[in-house]
């Protein structure tokens, strides 16, 4: 099921208490709120928790909802919102990266680990990349780059002018490339 | 367009995937010929497009819908007993019209109590009664704080630009 073929009907039907019509919801939506929770916390317990508390609170605010395009945004902007409340409240970024890149448990068949390798190195990057912007310039990347949604949209869930989330999203290219560029010299001069 | 223009569509526009066709055309026929700005687009494609098209999109951990499912299921049984008081009110004017009545009811009702006390001599009668309507209101008070702060956490909204 995806986003788009979530109908009036089944809004309805879990309006009137159909469990497995909530079920469908949550299958479509439950894979953005999720991942962009993580991207931007960098921590998948948040995550897990955040997503937990969306959908939770998405069915007892149903009713208010008559289409959904509007049950879209709604979700959109309130995973976006729950995720940099929780970025504000923590400090220790230092320890939220550790828990992150921890988890010792994923399976490593001898096949495909260097699929594995390649993958928690690019993670790696992405996560160190993220972690090195504000919380605002984080989300206006995850949603552009990774979940590629237009400025205009962005704007939209964020509710603020297109103009600052260009802005945004200019600053972090800037800051991501002199981060670049500054890795570079120290390289060069750990060399010599 | 000079150089440092074309860096800045490659950095914004073209980032963003909103060239207009115009635009695309110039970057390309800019970058075909000048070595600096090409140099520039790889090194904005190294190390923005590479890291985060490629991130992976993690499963949803199983066990979240187990929850949100037993949530949901648990507070589907309990307005079936008693239909939440928060749906009494689906707009913050009604409730305070309702409050307001229920205000002027009180201090109505308790003027006409004390009269009639006075009146009857009938203390324990009247304090019983202005007791019951006191917890009456508070119940309401609690319910109305319960609902405003429902609403502002939603509509919570960060405009920290003191960064740009
Ligand atoms: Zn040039």
């Amino acid at each position: 099921m995806i986003i788009d073929e979530i109908t009036n009907k089944i809004i309805d039907d879990s309006i009137n208490g159909d469990v497995d019509a909530f079920e469908t919801i949550y299958q479509a939506f439950s894979s953005f709120v999720y991942n962009v929770s993580l991207r931007v916390t960098n921590n998948s317990e948040d995550a897990r928790e955040i997503t937990q508390d969306v959908f939770v609170t998405l069915h007892q605010k149903l009713a208010d909802f008559r289409s959904h395009s509007s049950i879209k945004t709604w979700i959109y902007r309130i995973t976006v919102n729950k995720s940099i409340n929780l970025v504000k409240k923590e400090v220790n970024l230092k320890e939220r990266n550790q828990k992150y890149c921890d988890r010792g448990d994923e399976p490593k068949s001898n096949n495909n680990v260097l699929d594995f390798i390649n993958k928690e190195h690019r993670d790696t990057i992405l996560s160190q990349i993220l972690e090195s912007l504000t919380v605002n310039q984080r989300v206006c990347m995850v949603l552009k780059h990774i979940e590629e949604m237009t400025c205009n949209e962005i704007a939209d869930v964020l509710k603020t002018n297109v103009n600052t989330v260009k802005t945004r999203l200019k600053r972090a290219r800037e800051h991501i490339l002199a981060q670049r560029v500054e890795s570079k010299k120290e390289a060069i001069t750990n060399e010599m | 367009m000079k150089c440092d223009q074309i860096r800045t569509a490659i950095l914004t526009d073209y980032l963003d995937n909103e060239s207009s066709q115009a635009q695309l055309e110039e970057i390309k026929v800019h970058t075909e010929t000048c070595c600096a700005c090409k140099n520039y687009l790889d090194s904005l494609d190294t190390a923005i497009k590479y890291p985060f098209s490629n991130a992976a999109n993690e499963m949803v951990p199983e066990g979240i819908w187990e929850n949100v499912k037993q949530s949901i299921t648990s507070r589907n049984m309990g307005s079936a007993l008693a239909p939440e008081p928060k749906l009494l009110f689906r707009e913050k004017s009604q409730l305070y019209r309702f409050l307001g009545i229920a205000a002027s009811l009180f201090v109505v009702g308790g003027m006409a109590l004390v009269f009639h006390s006075q009146k009857e001599n009938r203390p324990m009668d009247a304090k019983l009664t202005v007791s019951q309507q006191n917890e009456a209101l508070v119940f309401l008070t609690d319910e109305y704080m319960d609902f405003t702060s429902d609403e502002s956490n939603d509509e919570e909204f960060y405009e920290d630009e003191g960064y740009l």
